[in-house]
């Protein structure tokens, strides 16, 4: 407060010094808050996302437990790393700002930087082997391969020799990974079969009911309310051990929640390469470090999201 | 301000605002990269439900590290950690009221949907 009467004075005004604050100490205390307040906005954006999650998850684990062996615990635990320390140059880059060290400032931001570019890299050959693996949401989804993990559930053939008498197929609807699984990729589904993405109906499914199975009991429900069960259903003894239905609804999940953090990795070295220049020029020095402080925050964020998408995503026992 | 003086021991302060000390930052980071590596060879273990906690254990040690070091919340007006906290019981709120009734919509409406359920 002691500072009041200079920071009216325009001769002893601080050359950062907005004129609707009193003190450079109450500048810093605004734009802090207001960052935060903009991280907490940030938070609640993606707790939609985790919230799908979790609905998802607990309605449907075997989905998760099998899906997740498409991704590569290395990469992502990689990636991890990766974030991890760019946390730590960048904190380590504020700390230069604050102690005027400005070719340290540089070198850090620079690393950041270089770290950022190596986290979507990586992120790049994970999404690109998804693609070639038809591993894509929604009616996109069409698998080549069974998960390429030793023992994983599906990866036998006997599996799929199960899987082929229990579950019939229905393009479009179910999706049945393994070069076994009879399916005509390219048939696309008529209009008569909703998107895979809804509920299935099962309403187009090209078998009728199997005598014998309790459930070809109800009637098929071409004309009926979508969800009612047919025929063509595998009885229940003999789903835990096939390859679950509606998969497509992680990869969902998946790109939604891993795309939407790497929007936010695009824009944190946005704000970086824009840090970088400043830093450059000299800008930032024990009187004015706040952007270094605020970008920084921001970055951080970015990493503590990725703290929680690692376990979930990856690592699903 | 909040921290002058408070915190000489743990870090140096310049202005009133304060500096992490290089070592702090390298031992938050060797802690972080340990606890990643701990999160990831815990999977290679059945505990059960366990695995889950674990995970989310450490994910949420891991953030705690990150949001009072790296983001300075320890030596900050506590309000700003506040705001943290207040959007964190907002987004648990939000998953916990709708995870409430999730499974009472007729799971096994479709035999076979979901299997998971069904056991119970």
């Amino acid at each position: 407060m002691s500072h009041a009467a200079d920071a009216h004075d325009h001769h002893a005004h601080p050359p950062n010094l907005a004129h609707h604050f009193e003190s450079p100490e109450q500048q810093v205390a605004s734009g802090k808050l207001g960052m935060w307040i903009f991280l907490a906005t940030e938070i609640l954006l993606f707790g939609g996302l985790f919230c799908a999650y979790a609905i998802y998850r607990a309605l449907h684990p075997e989905i998760f437990d099998y899906a997740h062996l498409y991704l590569s615990k290395e990469l992502g635990g990689i990636n991890t790393i990766v974030l991890l320390t760019s946390s730590l140059t960048m904190a380590w880059g504020v700390r230069a700002a604050q102690l005027g060290q400005k070719k340290i400032l540089v070198w850090m931001l620079s690393l950041t930087l270089a770290f950022a570019v190596m986290f979507l890299g990586i992120k790049f050959v994970e999404y690109k082997a998804k693609w070639e693996e038809g591993l894509l949401p929604g009616k996109r989804f069409h698998p080549t391969a069974p998960p390429h993990v030793n023992g994983a559930k599906g990866a036998e053939p006997g599996h799929h020799d199960l899987q082929e008498k229990a579950l019939p197929v229905m393009p479009g609807v179910v999706a049945t990974p393994g070069p076994a699984a009879p399916v005509p990729q390219g048939a696309a589904p008529t209009a008569a079969v909703p998107a895979p993405g809804a509920a299935p109906t099962d309403a187009a499914a090209p078998t009728g009911p199997k005598p014998g199975d309790e459930s070809s009991l109800i009637k098929p429900a071409a004309a009926g309310p979508p969800g009612l069960a047919t025929g063509a259903v595998a009885p229940l003894g003999q789903v835990k051990n096939a390859v679950p239905k509606n998969v497509q609804i992680f990869f969902g999940i998946y790109f939604m929640m891993t795309g939407l953090h790497a929007l936010h990795v695009l824009a944190g070295m946005g704000v970086i390469t824009w840090l970088l220049k400043r830093s450059l020029r000299g800008d930032f020095g024990p009187r004015y470090f706040a952007p270094v402080d605020l970008g920084g925050l921001y970055w951080h964020l970015v990493d503590l999201i990725w703290i929680f998408l690692f376990p979930l995503m990856y690592l699903i026992h | 301000m909040h921290s002058k003086g408070h915190h000489a021991h743990d870090g140096e302060s310049i202005g009133g605002v304060h500096v992490m000390p290089v070592p702090v930052l390298v031992g938050i980071w060797v802690v972080l990269i340990v606890l990643t590596v701990v999160t990831v060879g815990v999977t290679y273990f059945d505990l059960g439900p366990f695995n889950l906690l674990v995970a989310l254990g450490v994910a949420l040690v891991k953030a705690s590290l990150v949001a009072l070091f790296y983001m300075h919340l320890k030596y900050d007006h506590p309000f700003n950690g506040f705001i943290l906290v207040a959007s964190l019981a907002f987004v648990a709120l939000f998953i916990g009221i709708t995870l409430l009734d999730a499974k009472q919509y007729q799971p096994d409406m479709i035999p076979g949907y979901a299997p998971a359920m069904q056991k119970k």
